[in-house]
Formats: C-alpha cells, sequence, structure tokens
C-alpha cells in the first residue's frame, strides 16, 4: 500500500460511518471520522459551551496518569509565529479523581468517549486502563507513547493496556520515531494507531530567561504528520488517525486520502472552537 | 482588557475576530470599600479603566500610581480621567527602577487603602508583595488584586498552557484568573 492509495481496514458502514477497530470485541463505531485531539480538549467538560459535539466521531479526553500531577512549572505556553509551543507535564487529577469528577460527563456524551492514557510506565498504565475499563461511558482507550522510547519499551506499555482492557486500543505514536514504532505497537495488540502525537521542540523564553521544551502545535506540523502517516500506512494494515495540524476539511481529505480512516483535530480548535464541528459536518 | 504583546495589540481596524468568554474573573472592588489604590505602568493603563469610572461613579476614594517614563507620553490623556481621581506619578526607567518608584509610594499609601488593584509587568510583583507585607500589619486575603496574563492558548482550561504558580498551587489565568491575589503569587 502506498501513499497515494487508501487504508481500507475502517470499514465504511454509510456516507461517513465508520467501524473504527473492527478486529477489536467491543468495537468502535464513529458517525463520523472528526474527533478533537487529546490535550485540546480537556477532560470533558471544558468545552461544552464551545463546541457541539452531537457531528462528531468522538471526543478524546485526557491525558490521564494513574496519580495526580500538578504538571510543568509555568511558564507552559510560548507563541511561535506560526502556532504555539506548550508544555503541560501532564497536569491532571489522577486517574480515580478524574472518574469520579468526570464520569457522568462522559456518560452522557452524545458520541463515544476516548480516554487519553499517558505513556509513563507499565504499571501506571495498567492501573488506568483497568480504572477506565470499569467506566461505562468511555468506549475507548487511547494510549500515549513517550517521545523518546525504544521497541521494548513500547511492546510493554502497549502490552499493559493491552492486558487490562477489553476497549478498542488506540495509539498515539511519537511523530519523530513513527514509522519504528508502529509495528511494535500493532504486534503488542494496539487496534487502532494515531499518527502522530505533537513534535517536540525547545524554544527560548525571555521573560524567563531559559530554554523551555515542549510540544509543538500549528499548521506547520501537517506537513510532518502526513509524512509519517505515508509511511505508518505502509508498514502495518490497522485503521489509522491522522493527527496534527489539521485546520480544514481540505487538510482533512488529503489525510484521508492517503490513507487515514479518521483524522483528530488539535490546535484548529484554538483559533476556531467551531472549526471541529464546522470539518465535521463538511467531510 | 488587551495588555502589551498581547497578540490583540496587533489587530487592524476592520479585521475580524473571534471572543470567547466571558471566562475567569477580573478585579473585584467591593462596594463598601472606601479607598481603592490603582497601580499600573503605562501601557497598562488602559485595563483599569473601566475600573476607574465605576471607582468615580461610586463615589469611592481613588488613587492611581502610573509608572511611565514621560507623563506627556501616556497613551490615554490623563487629563479625561475623573477628576476625582487622585494621580501620583512615577517614573519608569527600567524595570527594577519603576518596582522600587511604585514600592515607595505604595509604601506611602499601604495603610491608607483597603483595596488594591495592580495591572503591570509581573517581573514586578514580588518587589510590590513584598512592600505591602511590610507596611501593613496582617494584610488581608485578597486585599491586593494583580493581573496575570501569560499567553492563553485555549481560553478554557482544556489545554492547560495558561499557568500561574500560586502558593496554592498551579492556577489557570483563562478559569481561575487573569487576576489574582498579589500575596498567593510565587
Amino acid at each position: 500500500m502506498n501513499c497515494e492509495s487508501s487504508n481500507s481496514t475502517g470499514t465504511t458502514r454509510n456516507d461517513r460511518a465508520i467501524e473504527l477497530a473492527p478486529k477489536s470485541k467491543m468495537g468502535l463505531t464513529l458517525h463520523n471520522p472528526v474527533m478533537p485531539a487529546a490535550g485540546c480538549f480537556g477532560f470533558g467538560t471544558e468545552t461544552a459551551d464551545l463546541v457541539d459535539t452531537t457531528g462528531l466521531g468522538a471526543i478524546v479526553v485526557g491525558p490521564f496518569t494513574a496519580r495526580p500531577r500538578r504538571g510543568a512549572h509555568p511558564p507552559r505556553a510560548v507563541p511561535l509565529a506560526d502556532g504555539v509551543l506548550i508544555h503541560t507535564g501532564l497536569a491532571n487529577p489522577g486517574i480515580t479523581a478524574a472518574i469520579r469528577q468526570y464520569a457522568n460527563a462522559w456518560e452522557s456524551s452524545p458520541v463515544p468517549v476516548i480516554a487519553h492514557v499517558a505513556g509513563t510506565a507499565p504499571d501506571e498504565v495498567l492501573a488506568c486502563c483497568e480504572h477506565l475499563g470499569e467506566v461505562s461511558g468511555v468506549a475507548a482507550i487511547e494510549l500515549g507513547l513517550p517521545d523518546n522510547t525504544y521497541d521494548s519499551e513500547v511492546h510493554k506499555l502497549v502490552l499493559a493496556a493491552r492486558s487490562s482492557t477489553f476497549h478498542p486500543l488506540i495509539v498515539r505514536l511519537p511523530l519523530t520515531y513513527a514509522d519504528e514504532l508502529c509495528e511494535v505497537a500493532v504486534d503488542a495488540g494496539a487496534d487502532v494507531l494515531t499518527v502522530a502525537a505533537p513534535p517536540r521542540g525547545t524554544v527560548w523564553h525571555e521573560a524567563s530567561q531559559r530554554l523551555i521544551q515542549g510540544r509543538l502545535y500549528g499548521r506547520f506540523v501537517q506537513p510532518l504528520m502526513l509524512r509519517s502517516l505515508c509511511l505508518v500506512n505502509d508498514l502495518v494494515d490497522v485503521p489509522l488517525i491522522a493527527c496534527g495540524g489539521i485546520h480544514t476539511v481540505e487538510d482533512a481529505l488529503i489525510c484521508i486520502q492517503v490513507g487515514a480512516s479518521a483524522v483528530q483535530i488539535d490546535s484548529a480548535m484554538w483559533v476556531q472552537p467551531s472549526s471541529l464541528a464546522a470539518i465535521a459536518a463538511q467531510l | 482588557m488587551i495588555v502589551p504583546a498581547h497578540p490583540a495589540a496587533a489587530l487592524v481596524p476592520d479585521q475580524r475576530i473571534n471572543l470567547i468568554g466571558p471566562q475567569g474573573h477580573g478585579f473585584r472592588v467591593s462596594p463598601d470599600s472606601r479607598n481603592i489604590l490603582l497601580i499600573a505602568s503605562t501601557p497598562y493603563l488602559p485595563v483599569l479603566l473601566p475600573l476607574i469610572t465605576q471607582c468615580a461613579e461610586a463615589r469611592q476614594n481613588t488613587a492611581l500610581v502610573l509608572a511611565t517614563p514621560d507623563a506627556a507620553a501616556s497613551p490615554f490623556p490623563l487629563s479625561a480621567l475623573p477628576p476625582s481621581l487622585e494621580i501620583y506619578i512615577v517614573k519608569k526607567d527600567d524595570p527594577a527602577g519603576s518596582a522600587r518608584s511604585t514600592a515607595d509610594t505604595l509604601a506611602q499609601l499601604a495603610e491608607w487603602t483597603d483595596c488594591i488593584c495592580i495591572a503591570d509587568e509581573p517581573a514586578g510583583y514580588p518587589g510590590l508583595a513584598r512592600t505591602l507585607r511590610e507596611n501593613r500589619l496582617r494584610p488581608s486575603h485578597s486585599l491586593a488584586q494583580a493581573l496575570v496574563v501569560p499567553p492563553i492558548v485555549c481560553g478554557t482550561g482544556a489545554c492547560q498552557g495558561c499557568a500561574v504558580a500560586t502558593k496554592s498551587g498551579v492556577k489557570l489565568a483563562c478559569t481561575d484568573g487573569p487576576v489574582f491575589d498579589l500575596l498567593e503569587l510565587e
């Protein structure tokens, strides 16, 4: 399968509906291939007044870790010419507190809820997935792999998630090593792959007079993501979710044409919150 | 509320923008407060203009400490401010100098005021907090409020980017601020 062919592993049910995880026991039917990216939508309630989720395929909440994390010390965001660098340090209330606080919102979501678990360590991933597996409002789990990792560690993380849940398991690959790690992730039990996590960068922060490392968001990420998407599409035969710098319906269509079954919208939501629903409606 | 270096400051007339809000909270001045002290450097003065009007209409005693390199270069004509507003012009040669000059005036008025609202570069806030503690016996909670506007990315709390360090943990400027208790800031 080359970059110009379409990935057919996501089974089409009607014009826009897809079965994203056909090999999973539980399956993951999306009535639209558009969803927000992890880290951009909050934990489930933050954008409730701004984003109409009814036309989306799913929402992605989190990231979550087993234990609470205060996150990175400020500053966390540095504006760039065409985007922004953000380093949150995985700030979240911890999985049990998050479930207490947000499970009702997930339960009442009109579309499937995908919970994003940060791949910090196998035991933490296992704990998170076990807790999330008991929440009826969660339809699938997305595991975010660390950026600087290697095959055996990826195998352990994915296996930990796979062994602790029957939910469809989506694995979000790091952009830089997406093609190197995709087969390991699938071998360990990934039903779907997200290509990819935002790339990392380092910028000088004038006010604090120090370098800040973090994830890069903006439309400029899209060419990098497309390259990885093409590479991964040639290597594995599972549904792919494109993620990174998708700002318009044309951007989303390109991703689908080169093999993605679905798309995640990240920084476009921050430019225009309604873009998520707009892309979903036009796609 | 447009602060220096904010992307909105680069907007041009007729440019289309999308606004999200209201989120978080601004300055809170109790109607029971009698003596209001406002502190700003020149670029931040527009942030306080609505508050100046509000205090004048409520007939609250109001003083403005304005740090400026040149009073004549103010972006807002000081003569247009309410006549009841007492204005202290302090020199702003550099950030450290400004903090000292503003701090001197704060020290002078610390016992007089029962509500302080500050809009300035956050780098000067630790010095102002120290001055307040030194010149006011047991300053009450929220006696001094300070504006902190880091880059706000999503405006809803979803991205967790606009973090502000406080003594009670990291807060988000978009939902918990952008006005914080000066003495709570780290």
